[in-house]
């Protein structure tokens, strides 16, 4: 057996309880928020559907529950990207591999094997399915796609950037409050909100995510092949500062 | 000297504390080295920078003939590592960390590792998480010594442990001794823990390296030498920098000489001190020369406030 497979079967041993585990709950979060959507009738082309079951009553257990379930199912997915990746951390001097024959890129290439089928496909064949079987049409390349690849991806990159679950949801809290901190002194600064995607708008409505995924994988890299955990921070933070830059578009620019 | 490790100027500095200052070091191929000194000394750090664990901030090491900072799965195939502070695949098995560990090294020997399953007495079916410290280390050991390490490198492996461990993976260690021409690196604050082990000893402290010979040559250098005076003020102003820790009693003078020379040292203190009588010069462990040696490092550190 090739040595990535290797690694790739020993995480799997690892995660195979908990991924059980998440598959259901995937499955059920994803229908009960596509479900409360249909009621809301937010969804883009969904308008036109009726809205099944109108009381107000079963509209509340659907929210309670999607709520709930989409919170475990968030908690899931960080818990096993967290043991994936930080059961051979990539910050400190401690982890098992590091004194073993494994290179650091095989590592990183054993890491991508196993959440890519294991979480990111079944992410994206749930989206589908439900989006198909509730409403009828077939999703956007945002939501089947691309949405399940830079969750995974996100939570990669706080993971290989601290050693513990509880230091990925720290270090998530404080690139969320920099990037709402950073819109809101944008709008504080005036910038203009409507419709407003900055340049990425005048490209795709897809490209903000393919930025952050782009920031993603080069922090992911950049962590694996270096360990060194302060440079791949930087990084990150910055990417976030870009991608602020970036969504105010010319805006920022004139303003200054 | 032919070495598998050789340092020249290695050096670490974390923020405004220098680590490991300037270490030159070199491990003689087939030794047993004990990296000795007291904690906080920089012998972890020196350590994690030989196995590439940390970046040196200055200086360079070849480990196996290969620069420190460029050590791969080739290298590490043919080194094994226990730390105290080394984390295990706790939520594995014994039986199922050596299925995972076994198709990493090509020279795994399934013999040596039942054997030394049954030395170290360690269930393969129970989990590492559920197991003590000292199940721990041996699990450990057995992990990083079933495929034969040209090179193994054990980091303060003995610390908290019980004394029956201690023996049992001291004798381990000392049989494979035997059976194994390899390199052992041994880092320790506590010259108890390993003295039995080791023919090489080197004296780190507060990041620099003091002392680095063999056990045979220090042993053949250190005296604890004592004399009698009719009064201390016989004593000459200026003692020798070899004499280290002179303390009168009464009339008894003490203290260690460092260089000590069969023949001509003995002959010497008497020209130094013509008043002496009852010259006495007795051979020390390694224990005593270690905290000789401590213990100057440590009145030198105090001088220089």
């Amino acid at each position: 057996m090739s040595p990535i497979l290797h690694m790739v079967r020993k995480d799997w041993r690892r995660t195979r309880l908990i991924l059980c585990i998440w598959y259901p709950i995937l499955i059920l979060a994803t229908a009960l928020d596509k479900r409360a959507g249909l009621f809301l009738g937010e969804n883009d082309g969904l308008q036109s559907l009726p809205t099944p079951g109108a009381e107000e009553l079963e509209f509340g257990v659907i929210v309670f529950a999607g709520v709930l379930l989409g919170f475990l199912e968030l908690f899931l997915r960080a818990t096993i990207v967290s043991r994936v990746v930080q059961d051979d951390s990539t910050v400190g001097s401690t982890a098992f591999w590091l004194s073993r024959p494994v290179s650091a890129r095989r590592l990183l290439a054993s890491k991508a094997m196993l959440l890519l089928p294991a979480m990111v496909l079944p992410q994206i064949v749930v989206q589908l399915l439900v989006t198909y079987q509730l409403a009828g049409s077939p999703s956007t390349a945002t939501e089947g796609f691309l949405l399940p690849v830079v969750s995974v991806a996100v939570f990669m990159m706080l993971a290989v950037l601290t050693p513990t679950l509880a230091g990925m949801a720290v270090l998530g809290g404080i690139m969320t409050g920099v990037i709402m901190g950073g819109f809101l002194v944008l709008i504080w600064l005036g910038m203009p909100l409507s419709g407003n995607l900055g340049l990425f708008g005048a490209l795709t409505n897809e490209l903000p995510l393919v930025f952050v995924l782009g920031v993603c994988v080069t922090v992911i890299c950049h962590q694996y092949l270096t360990r060194r955990t302060r440079q791949s921070l930087v990084v990150a933070f910055s990417g976030i500062l870009v991608f602020l830059l970036v969504l105010s578009g010319g805006w920022f620019l004139e303003a200054v | 000297m032919n070495s598998i490790i050789q340092t020249r100027g290695l050096s670490r500095r974390f923020g405004r504390t220098l680590a490991v200052d300037s270490l030159s070091l070199e491990v003689p191929k087939g030794s047993i080295f004990a990296l000795l000194g007291p904690n906080g000394a920089g012998k972890t750090t020196t350590i994690k920078m030989l196995l590439n664990m940390i970046r040196p901030t200055g200086g360079r090491a070849m480990v196996l003939g290969t620069e420190s900072t460029r050590l791969g799965p080739e290298e590490f195939s043919r080194i094994g590592y226990v730390s105290e502070n080394q984390e295990l695949p706790d939520w594995m098995s014994v039986q199922e960390l050596l299925d995972f560990c076994r198709p990493m090294y090509p020279s795994w020997d399934q013999d040596l590792c039942r054997h030394l399953i049954r030395q170290f007495d360690l269930p393969l079916s129970q989990t590492i998480k559920s197991f003590s410290r000292g199940m721990k280390i041996k699990a450990a050991l057995l992990s990083s010594l079933a495929y034969r390490p040209e090179l193994v490198v054990l980091d303060e492996p003995f610390s908290g442990l019980d004394a029956l461990v201690r023996d049992e993976f001291m004798r381990g260690l000392l049989e494979l001794s035997g059976r194994t021409e390899w390199t052992v690196l041994v880092s320790s604050h506590d010259i108890d823990e390993v003295e039995r082990l080791v023919d090489w000893v080197g004296v780190i402290d507060k990041g620099s390296l003091r002392v680095s010979e063999s056990v045979s040559s220090l042993e053949r250098r250190f005296r604890r030498c004592q004399l009698t005076l009719a009064s201390t003020d016989e004593l000459p102003e200026r003692l020798p920098p070899s004499w280290l820790l002179p303390k009168s009693v009464g009339r008894t003078v003490r203290f260690v000489e460092s260089e000590y020379r069969e023949r001509t040292s003995v002959e010497l203190i008497r020209s130094l001190v013509p008043a002496a009588r009852d010259v006495t010069a007795s051979r020390m462990s390694l224990k005593e020369i270690f905290m000789a040696l401590a213990r100057t490092y440590r009145s030198q550190r105090k001088e220089q406030g």
